[in-house]
């Protein structure tokens, strides 16, 4: 092999330790017959010695704590956001959920869950019709309860949807 | 960032629920990557500060969006080289090689108190060093300093400044090059070996 087919690349790339054996091998050989190579070599080894040498940029005290008290002026992540878009969508939801249930006349409903039979079950009729006269009492606030009782049932599904899939995806690109 | 990606996932979910202290790790095992890139690319001291914490900022901004298809410091250099390249467009400072002297270089390194005779010898030729690698193109400094002072790969340097992986291999090499000639015109071997 000629001894001219060594490049500066090559003999960089030995030093790296990205040559494939085989050309690892040839530039090997050729570097311990050739001294301009060695030469080259010698440069080189010096270079990156010299180079590990160099000082890097230190960590400035404070710099942590200065990001950090900048956080919260800051947009905050984007997880966040959105679970900050979730709540305003749970008290959307919550408005417009009352305003359709509040012109319900629920006294009708009430009536006829009292007036349920429950063969067998007295003990616990009883119980549901003191709870459901006591309810109907306060039949006005009705439709605010269960649209507070749907909406908070609409906001952790939806964040437990949510966060299950983010953690799906992540768990996915790790495999 | 030496963290395997289990760590990195805990640590990234702990700051997405909230918990702003989690970030100080996150800061404390880049900081030096981000001083790294923002000092190489940016010539004006007074501007890297506040770019480094921008840097942050924006890592913390954008946290959710990271896909774990990289380390997270490969993500976080890019995003400081990113926030670097932009700051010189707003400012219109050209992408040439910096203009600091070997003085500005030496002070902008860490003091160091503790000298003994090896050390002082090694700071010297650190600064003889530094200076030759502000003399080179940003571009070729800036993939020197990730491979040689961040033993960072050709990929991730690829990832972080967004070029083909020949493309920095190449840059690297010619860097190198361009770095040995001038070495040599100016030091022999010796002078270089401690």
């Amino acid at each position: 092999m000629s001894l001219r087919n060594l490049t500066d690349e090559q003999i960089q790339a030995y030093m790296d330790g990205t040559l494939p054996p085989i050309q690892r091998e040839y530039v090997h050989r050729l570097l311990e017959q050739d001294p301009r190579y060695r030469d080259v070599l010698d440069d080189y080894q010096a270079l990156y010695g010299a180079l590990s040498h160099i000082q890097i940029p230190e960590r400035v005290p404070g710099f942590a704590d200065r990001v950090i008290d900048s956080l919260p002026a800051a947009a905050g992540p984007s997880w966040s956001r959105l679970r900050i878009s979730l709540v305003a969508a749970a008290a959307v939801f919550s408005a417009v959920l009352a305003l359709l249930l509040v012109p319900i006349n629920w006294q009708p409903v009430l009536n006829f869950v009292q007036n349920l039979s429950l063969p067998g079950m007295d003990h616990i009729r009883a119980g549901l019709t003191s709870s459901l006269a006591l309810l109907g009492r306060f039949s006005d606030l009705l439709p605010y309860a269960l649209a507070s009782l749907l909406t908070i049932m609409f906001y952790s599904v939806l964040d437990h949807v949510l966060r299950a899939a983010r953690r799906g995806s992540q768990t996915t690109r790790l495999l | 960032m030496n963290s395997t990606p289990e760590q990195t996932q805990v640590m990234v979910d702990e700051v997405l629920s909230g918990n702003n202290q989690a970030f100080r790790g996150i800061i404390d095992a880049n900081e030096r990557l981000v001083r790294q890139i923002v000092y190489r690319i940016l010539p004006n001291d007074a501007d890297r500060e506040d770019v480094c914490q921008d840097v942050f900022l924006k890592v913390y901004q954008n946290l959710a969006t990271f896909q774990f298809n990289s380390k997270l410091s490969t993500w976080i250099g890019r995003i400081a080289y990113n926030t670097a390249l932009n700051h010189l467009e707003k400012k219109k400072v050209p992408l040439v090689a910096d203009s600091v002297d070997e003085e500005t270089t030496a002070d902008q390194w860490p003091d160091i108190t503790d000298i003994t005779e090896d050390f002082a010898e090694s700071r010297d030729l650190s600064v003889k060093l530094a200076g030759e690698i502000d003399e080179l193109p940003v571009m070729y400094g800036t993939i020197l300093s990730l491979f040689h002072l961040q033993d960072m790969q050709y990929g991730e340097i690829a990832d972080i400044l967004s070029l083909p992986i020949g493309t920095v291999k190449n840059y690297l090499f010619r860097a190198r090059r361009m770095l040995r000639e001038r070495l040599m015109q100016k030091f022999t071997a010796e002078d270089l070996c401690l």
